[in-house]
């Protein structure tokens, strides 16, 4: 199974881990690592080794790498780590929302890992709607 | 899984819980909202049809337009699941010749007048009776917010009187 890691700026990952659990309960290997405001990149690094081998070690094959926002500092950090990795065993996704890790985690063990990650963008994306534009829409 | 899926009591409806909880879990490709009150205002109406991915159809109907799609097997090639706001409009719907089977407690929240009987369940006069008479009648009636939680049987949780 493919275990999710979110890395974000301060307790973003915990917080969303917690919003998950109002809409599946807990789940298995989804775990959060948080770069505190006063945190060195090189104990981001550490914590988000710590947390990959953690879920590694609770049998996931596969991680996936969720984190808040593309050329911050936890996207710079954690894909630096993967840059040597066998893709097949490590992917990095920025921008995470919780349709994405409602997505990473529901049907994780349907998808091969190269078409998980994809679904997972796609549902981030689709995820963001103007409402007001469709309801008008809609309604007319 | 083919037909109703699920049967759910839940006072918001299509809400995250629903459409990604439980029709993720259940794989459900239909999602009936059974509610005279939804059906007759077309901006909750649009609101509902709206909360639910493209592959999933979301029907808004009245009780007894829900009882009838149901007996004449309108679900049958798809997997539904079937929500209504109250215990009472799920009584109606077995008073219309639905069998459920199972009855799924989700969100019935508290407001002034009503009891708490557990995490997100309140419970008026009215919810009371219609819970027991749907158990009289051999509805298997649970609580069970989220798909990975432990279901757990409401009735005699109930309060003896209000």
């Amino acid at each position: 199974m493919t275990g999710a890691l979110l890395v974000t700026h301060g307790e973003l990952g915990e917080q969303l881990i917690a919003s998950v659990g109002m809409i599946m309960g807990r789940l298995p290997l989804l775990k959060a690592v948080a770069l505190p405001p006063d945190g060195t990149l090189d104990d981001l690094a550490r914590a988000i080794m710590g947390a990959w081998h953690a879920l590694e070690a609770e049998g996931a094959e596969h991680v996936l790498i969720l984190v808040d926002m593309f050329g911050g500092s936890c996207s710079n950090v954690a894909g630096r780590l993967i840059r040597d990795q066998d893709p097949n065993r490590v992917a990095l996704i920025t921008g995470v929302n919780l349709p994405m890790v409602l997505e990473a985690v529901i049907d994780r063990d349907l998808y091969a890992f190269e078409n998980l990650v994809p679904k997972v963008v796609e549902a981030g994306r689709k995820s963001i709607v103007d409402v007001r534009a469709v309801l008008l829409e809609k309604i007319r | 899984m083919k037909g109703i899926v699920l049967y759910r009591v839940d006072d918001r409806l299509v809400h995250g819980q629903v459409v990604v909880g439980w029709g993720r879990h259940l794989r459900a490709n239909a999602i009936v909202v059974c509610s005279d009150r939804v059906a007759g205002d077309d901006f909750a109406k649009t609101m509902m049809e709206m909360g639910a991915p493209a592959d999933v159809k979301v029907e808004v109907l009245t009780v007894t337009e829900t009882a009838a799609r149901i007996r004449a097997g309108a679900y049958d090639d798809r997997a539904a699941i079937v929500l209504v706001e109250t215990p009472a409009d799920a009584l109606r719907l077995a008073g219309c010749g639905v069998d459920m089977g199972r009855l799924n407690i989700g969100g019935m929240h508290f407001r002034p007048g009503r009891r708490q009987i557990m995490e997100a369940v309140s419970v008026d006069a009215d919810d009371c009776v219609c819970l027991r008479e749907l158990a009289a009648r051999g509805v298997t009636v649970y609580f069970q917010m989220v798909p990975q939680a432990k279901p757990v049987t409401i009735v005699e949780k109930l309060p003896a009187e209000f």
